[in-house]
């Protein structure tokens, strides 16, 4: 039964992706990769808001595993994040180190800050 | 059933289809890798990371394989790079991990871990790009 759930949640979790990532790249006409960008940081509130929501509460494991394991964790994603700061390195010079440099940066710091406000809103809820 | 699945053979829908069979797997394929280490004295962490790596050296090695091949399938991205590599790397497990670790005051985990993993991960797709660019 949990790999079923997981693999569905984790099929809706990939094509929520695939739609988000699509649409924010159209919406910011920017060479930095936005929409991996806006998936991560959402991924990562829902993350912190499920967290706080659990805690302490008697929550059927299952919703845990559908909502958490296989949803956010289909949607959200390590390795498109890594190549693309590879290629933003790639892209030549100072200018492609320093962007795969904010690359790597700003989605690590905002996404954990995007946790924390995601737990303290869950908390307060 | 023959007019569900007419919905799906524009090339946008059967991509779509790619992608979301493509994230069951690797959304599985994650939950096995965390079972496996959880039956050994490794701390959990050390799945996420193992994905993590792992995910990004074989998305590197497709992403330049498949730039450099004109016939390449319209539908290998998708499903390998979108679906099951996206899927069964993950980043909200990651970051939730890093803000349960610094909530916890073990620092030095909580900083060394993100490090850790950003520099392996950028490493490794660094690796898989070069290699799949070489013919």
């Amino acid at each position: 039964m949990t790999w079923v759930v997981v693999g569905a949640f984790g099929a809706l979790g990939a094509l929520a992706r695939y739609g988000v990532s699509g649409i924010a790249q159209l919406m910011w006409r920017t060479t930095f990769p936005v929409g991996t960008l806006v998936v991560n940081i959402t991924g990562a509130f829902a993350a912190g808001l499920l967290l706080a929501l659990v805690t302490g509460r008697d929550v059927p494991d299952l919703l845990m595993t559908a909502a958490g394991v296989g949803f956010l964790g289909g949607y959200s994603t390590f390795s498109t994040w890594m190549v693309e700061s590879v290629l933003a390195a790639e892209s030549g010079g100072r200018v492609g180190l320093r962007r795969a440099g904010e690359n790597l940066v700003v989605p690590l710091v905002v996404g954990v800050g995007a946790v924390a406000i995601g737990f303290a809103i869950g908390q307060w809820i | 059933m023959t007019d569900r699945l007419n919905l799906s053979t524009s090339i946008t829908g059967r991509r779509r289809f790619a992608v979301a069979a493509g994230g069951a797997l690797g959304a599985v394929g994650r939950v096995l890798v965390a079972d496996v280490v959880g039956r050994t004295d490794f701390d959990v962490l050390w799945a996420t990371f193992a994905v993590n790596i792992v995910g990004s050296l074989i998305l590197g090695y497709v992403v330049a394989r498949h730039a450099g091949r004109s016939r390449s399938s319209p539908f290998l991205i998708p499903f390998v790079g979108v679906g099951v590599l996206g899927a069964f790397t993950t980043f909200s497990l990651f970051s939730a991990e890093v803000f349960e670790l610094a909530r916890a005051g073990d620092w030095f985990v909580a900083v060394a871990y993100p490090l850790l993993s950003i520099g392996a991960g950028f490493a490794a797709a660094l690796l898989g790009i070069r290699f799949g660019g070489s013919k």
